[in-house]
């Protein structure tokens, strides 16, 4: 990592900052000084922070903000080796600048559980730069000796005990140079780090001024809304041009990729009118298809289709001549959508100079490279901003929205236009959570062991349309995430193997990707096993583990759970999977109130993300994946009618409520021995197992196919 | 149509046509972007704002069933001089993730605790209607108790 005092530098005037500020920018080795130097200066504005005259601080946050809490846990890293005050703080997602690129993914990107993980370092060695710079300036204004000083809350403060606040010497810190070599404080220096601080981002949110990709505003602004084939790749056939422009406000009709925006004065308008136009669509090539068929073909692979290895041990013959028992489970899961509360939605102006781009994105590199290659403008001439997210969930790592909205500006003659989807557009055209079969059959020895291991995932690849580089000889890892050799058990005899199944439905990153249903898969064959041989599901785990981090949740778990004495009437349910770097287990206690319903009354989550910046940020994101994947196990399903996406809003799209919510209790371990983990997602994959798990315990019935609702189980 | 509103104690004159959803009156031509659009057909209640004291989904609210010189009232004008005893529970409780449907549940609550000051959990639940898809639920709930508790001590 390279760090740069640029304080000097005259762009303070560009960005209408005052002159005398202090200011850093950084870059990777990822990204070479070559690469600044070759996007000139603008690039370099993008890559700093600031201690303003003030002696505010400002920070521009390397990741997009979507719920997870990677800005305020970003903020907190940088606020704690900086020793600033928390109060003085100001965090901001930064633009698009290469000093940005995710150090784990090699470009400026969200998701995968990735930002506290990638940042940990890069970010802690920013801030204690600048506490050594602190510290050499304020000695020099008090005319003493750094290594008399020390920084605390935004003062340096001499051993005499004479201090200086961080304002009054940024002028001093700006002609400094970068040290050559920083020490990181302690773990029992750090004052911010691993303490429930409240998130930097939640007074905007409480009082309405946080800003979305939606309350986006410029000058002269217009606003589109489209419509695109109901059958995927389908295209337009026919259209009331002249019904449309009639209505006020109507300002243009556009032709996009498989469908028509209208562009309006504002959103209402633009809606009107694309009623008013009453587009029809031909072809596609989902045309035709519907549930069963769907269903035909991915059995016909799951049968037929070529099986690559995911993960090979041993020999499954060899394993069975000890088995005594042999369980073949077949397990299956829907295609989901994301359903973001903020629908999908972009800003952009494109000019035949400059692309100026404002959107709730996780992606920023690839956007840019959707926008340059869509306008011709080299990437460099392309800015993008990204706004707060109202949920990411995986679907704003893809470039759709920002495509239409790059096309529709330059087809109105570069004018600023902001697109914004429907609810039904947004279900209809999402890039869903693949459909997923997995068979087993498991062999137990005399004493319930596994002897042979042979499981076989048929679900559509992510990455094959993606990053096609990634899917090698047949096997997208993605797919098999958390069943291949990352399962959790010790299975001797393995043999994972994998379908692709090729489905003209588009698919893409729902949170937790393929741990989110590997881990139903896992977890309730596992459960079978325990039954099969008599054991206690919990015991039975215990025995089988091979993951040391989950072992200790599950114990812990089922610890805090009080796992085997549940009151009568109250069932449970255990499960624990290990993604993203995270180690988490769930129980589930249920309770059955009427015929066919089930009450979720409490779920006990323990998680093990190894060193935390903040563990009511963790507690939160568990409470959130819990809820869902409850959400999914219980409701989710999309269907399909003549290739078309059936749902279209809330009223057939279920979500959970308020009201069916239960008690969430959730531990966050503490271990500094290991890195920090993921969070956002990892507390998704064990909850679907841990309920079907419970459901299992109260009812006898084993559910082998999500959801829940399908199954003719109401959630109450 | 020509309506005076009064929008957060502002009266705003308003010339539009009749079938235009009080959430894009709000949004679109008052320039209030705390009300969310989230679904449109008043499941979701990211939009919901005050009329005349009582919540309603703005989202599917035409302006000509929206009465001359009805007070509405949005996130924006919930705590105008100090933040309004639910917007204090929320940040105590850490409520927010996204924060996209949280001007909807602010909205929500507040209504409900002007009507019900001492609501049970379940009279919560029966009254929080609003979708959150980050799963803030059970810090909503804690924080209607808490902001209940700080409502009473201001009065």
């Amino acid at each position: 990592m390279k760090i740069e005092n640029i304080s000097r530098r005259d762009f303070f005037r560009k960005t209408g900052v005052t002159a005398g500020a202090f200011a850093l920018a950084f870059s990777f080795p990822a990204t070479p000084k070559r690469a600044l130097a070759a996007q000139g200066e603008s690039d370099f504005i993008a890559t700093w922070l600031q201690i303003d005259e003030e002696g505010l601080v400002h920070l521009w946050i390397p990741a997009s903000e979507m719920g997870q809490g990677s800005l305020p846990s970003l903020a907190q890293i940088l606020a704690d080796e900086m020793e600033a005050d928390y109060e003085r703080i100001r965090a901001l997602t930064a633009p698009k600048g290469d000093a940005y690129k995710n150090p784990m993914f090699g470009m400026q990107a969200t998701g995968g559980s990735t930002s506290v993980r990638a940042w940990w370092n890069p970010l802690r060695e920013i801030g204690a730069n600048v506490r050594m710079m602190m510290i050499e300036a304020g000695a020099q204004k008090m005319g003493v000796r750094p290594s008399d000083c020390r920084a605390y809350n935004h003062r340096v403060v001499h051993s005499s005990g004479k201090s200086v606040d961080y304002a009054e010497i940024v002028s001093i810190a700006a002609g400094l140079s970068v040290p050559e070599k920083v020490a990181l404080k302690e773990r029992h220096e750090h004052r911010y780090i691993g303490k429930a601080m409240p998130r930097v981002d939640l007074p905007a949110k409480v009082n309405g001024s946080a800003q979305f990709g939606i309350d986006v505003d410029l000058p002269e602004l217009l606003v589109a809304t489209v419509m695109t084939s109901p059958a995927f790749g389908g295209e337009l056939e026919s259209m009331d041009q002249e019904a449309a422009m009639k209505v006020r406000g109507v300002k243009h009709v556009v032709e996009i990729p498989n469908g028509v925006a209208v562009v309006a004065t504002g959103y209402w308008q633009a809606q009107k009118g694309l009623r008013a136009l009453n587009p029809s669509f031909q072809g596609g090539a989902s045309k035709g298809m519907d549930d069963a068929q769907i269903e035909v073909a991915l059995r016909k692979d799951a049968d037929n289709g070529k099986a690559v290895p995911a993960h090979v041990s041993g020999d499954l013959a060899t394993g069975r001549q000890k088995a005594v028992q042999s369980l073949e489970m077949e397990y299956q899961v829907p295609y989901l959508a994301h359903s973001t509360m903020e629908p999908m939605n972009a800003t952009a102006w494109v000019t035949k100079e400059f692309a100026k781009i404002w959107a709730p994105t996780q992606a920023q590199t690839p956007s840019v490279m959707i926008a340059s290659g869509i306008s011709g403008l080299p990437p460099e001439k392309v800015e993008l901003n990204t706004t707060f997210l109202g949920t990411g969930l995986g679907r704003r790592f893809e470039g759709d929205f920002i495509q239409q909205a790059v096309l529709i500006s330059m087809k109105i003659g570069g004018k600023p236009v902001k697109v914004v989807w429907s609810r039904e557009e947004d279900m209809r055209h999402d890039f869903y959570r693949p459909q997923a079969l997995s068979r087993f059959r498991v062999d137990l020895d005399q004493s319930g062991m596994p002897v042979a291991w042979e499981n076989r995932i048929t679900t559509p690849s992510i990455f094959s349309r993606v990053f096609p580089g990634m899917v090698k000889g047949g096997l997208d890892r993605a797919a098999v995430e958390g069943a291949a050799k990352d399962a959790d058990y010790e299975l001797p005899n393995q043999h994972t193997e994998y379908v692709l199944h090729e489905s003209p439905i588009p698919v893409g990153f729902w949170r937790s990707v393929g741990h989110s249903f590997n881990a139903f898969f896992m977890e309730s064959a596992i459960d079978e096993a325990a039954h099969a041989s008599g054991s206690d599901p919990y015991d039975y785990r215990m025995r089988v583990m091979k993951t040391p981090r989950l072992r200790k949740a599950l114990e812990m778990v089922a610890e805090k759970a009080n796992w085997g004495s549940a009151p009568t009437g109250i069932f449970q349910g255990i499960a624990a999977h290990s993604s993203f770097g995270s180690f988490v287990a769930q129980v589930v206690e249920v309770s059955l109130p009427g015929e066919n319903q089930i009450k979720v009354e409490r779920v006990v989550c323990v998680a093990d993300c190894g060193t935390y910046v903040n563990p009511q940020i963790i507690q939160m994101q568990m409470e959130g994946g819990i809820l869902f994947g409850l959400t999914a196990a219980a409701f989710g399903d999309i269907n399909f009618e003549d290739g078309a996406v059936k749902q279209g809003n809330f009223d057939s799209y279920r979500m959970v409520k308020q009201k069916e919510v239960p008690t969430i209790e959730v531990y966050v371990m503490d271990n500094y021995e290991e890195g920090p983990g993921g969070f956002g997602e990892p507390g998704v994959p064990p909850i679907a197992p841990a309920l079907t798990n419970a459901l299992f315990a109260a009812t006898g019935n084993r559910v082998r196919s999500l959801p829940l609702s399908k199954q003719g189980f109401e959630l109450v | 149509m020509k309506k005076t509103l009064r929008i957060n104690q502002t009266a705003i004159e308003l010339d539009l046509e009749p079938d235009t959803p009080l959430l894009w009156v709000l949004r679109d031509e008052a320039g209030l972007t705390g009300t969310k659009f989230g679904c449109g057909i008043a499941q979701c209640g990211a939009c919901t704002v005050h009329l005349d004291g009582k919540p309603v989904r703005s989202c599917s609210l035409p302006f000509e069933a929206v009465p001359e010189n009805a007070e509405i009232r949005t996130i924006e004008g919930l705590g105008q001089s100090r933040l309004h005893p639910v917007q204090q529970a929320w940040l105590e409780e850490q409520v927010p993730q996204c924060g996209y449907c949280q001007s909807g549940q602010l909205m929500a609550a507040a209504a409900l605790l002007q009507d019900n000051p001492q609501p049970t959990d379940s009279q919560i639940d029966q009254a929080m209607s609003n979708i959150c898809r980050c799963g803030t639920y059970p810090r909503i709930r804690k924080a209607i108790r808490r902001a209940a508790e700080l409502q009473t001590q201001e009065a």
